[in-house]
């Protein structure tokens, strides 16, 4: 397994995994050029970190002030990961990050929410 | 008419009326792409950051913004482009779609963005009944809905998720209208306003 590093940029957001501390995080803004094309190397990392059982508890921190449509589909998808990696046996924590205020963010993240059952949820307001 | 020589100030000071009265403050019409989005997106976040809009609102706004422009961008039946360019090695895809964009704000602090783009007749009836079927469901309806159709492989003829529209009648609370207009030969005018 690798850890993973991309740099925010101005319309893509900082993605970062780091296997020794379990952590996975999407920070910032979200509305590429071309999505697929922009989560295309990151995604199958991602994805091979989710399908292998750890020992401890897996993080993963959704902080995203704004993302679009095509966006939110590959968000659904990491869901999907993250409710297997918690039927797989992990424990699997998802933390959605808002901002104060933002009630369409916290609605965004609890609507999703419902993708998820033995993955552990939580809101986090920032 | 003479392009060179014929500046005819008169057309553009009735025109600029027509758009100051609406209170317009962004307007762009022609051939567009993903740089012109990200550009009139960022002085539409610079002009609500000065006049103080909460975040909440302009996040929505903004969102509205990119889905409405990424529409236009993605399914303008007016598009030009080079086979020739894009086969080269250096460029992916060469094109542009052409569309109307503007933004206008009233006194009152409400903000309207619209979007017009020539779609083909024959996707008139699909788009519409998709529109229709998105009117008077409540906030938590469509977000649902936004998450049924994200969980969907994307409808044909779509390059984005398929939950476009629905994002944005989420973000804008049941807030959006849309007009189908005569165009040209076999084109219908599709004009869509979201407004806050």
């Amino acid at each position: 397994m690798q850890n993973l590093t991309i740099a925010s940029a101005a319309r893509t957001p900082e993605i970062t995994l780091d296997v020794s501390s379990l952590t996975c995080a999407i920070v910032g803004e979200s509305y590429p050029e071309d999505t697929l094309k922009f989560y295309g190397s990151a995604l199958p990392v991602i994805f091979e970190f989710l399908e292998t059982k750890h020992a401890s508890p897996v993080v993963f921190i959704f902080n995203l002030k704004y993302f679009n449509s095509s966006s939110a589909k590959i968000i659904i998808d990491l869901f999907h990961a993250l409710e297997s990696s918690a039927q797989l046996g992990n424990t699997v924590n998802v933390q959605w990050h808002y901002i104060t205020d933002d009630d369409n963010m916290k609605e965004l993240g609890e609507e999703f929410s419902e993708e998820l059952e033995l993955a552990q949820f939580a809101l986090v307001e920032v | 008419m003479n392009i060179e020589k014929n500046l005819d100030g008169k057309f553009y000071e009735d025109y600029l009326e027509q758009l100051s009265k609406r209170g317009v403050v962004f307007s762009y019409n022609g051939f567009l792409n993903e740089d012109i989005l990200f550009g009139i997106g960022n002085a539409l976040r610079t002009k609500m950051l000065i006049d103080e809009v909460d975040f909440k609102k302009s996040r929505a706004i903004f969102s509205a913004f990119v889905e409405q422009v990424q529409n236009v961008i993605r399914y303008s039946a007016h598009t030009v482009s080079s086979q020739a360019l894009s086969e080269s090695d250096e460029i992916e895809h060469i094109g542009l779609s052409h569309g109307h964009i503007s933004i206008n704000e009233l006194e009152d602090g409400s903000r309207g963005i619209t979007c017009c783009n020539l779609i083909k007749n024959e996707d008139v009836a699909r788009i519409s009944a998709a529109l229709d079927s998105l009117k008077g469901l409540s906030r938590k309806e469509l977000s649902s809905l936004m998450r049924q159709q994200l969980n969907q492989d994307a409808p044909e003829g779509s390059v984005g998720a398929g939950a476009g529209f629905t994002s944005i009648a989420w973000e804008a609370s049941g807030n959006w209208v849309y007009e189908m207009l005569p165009g040209p030969t076999n084109h219908t005018l599709f004009c869509f306003k979201t407004y806050f």
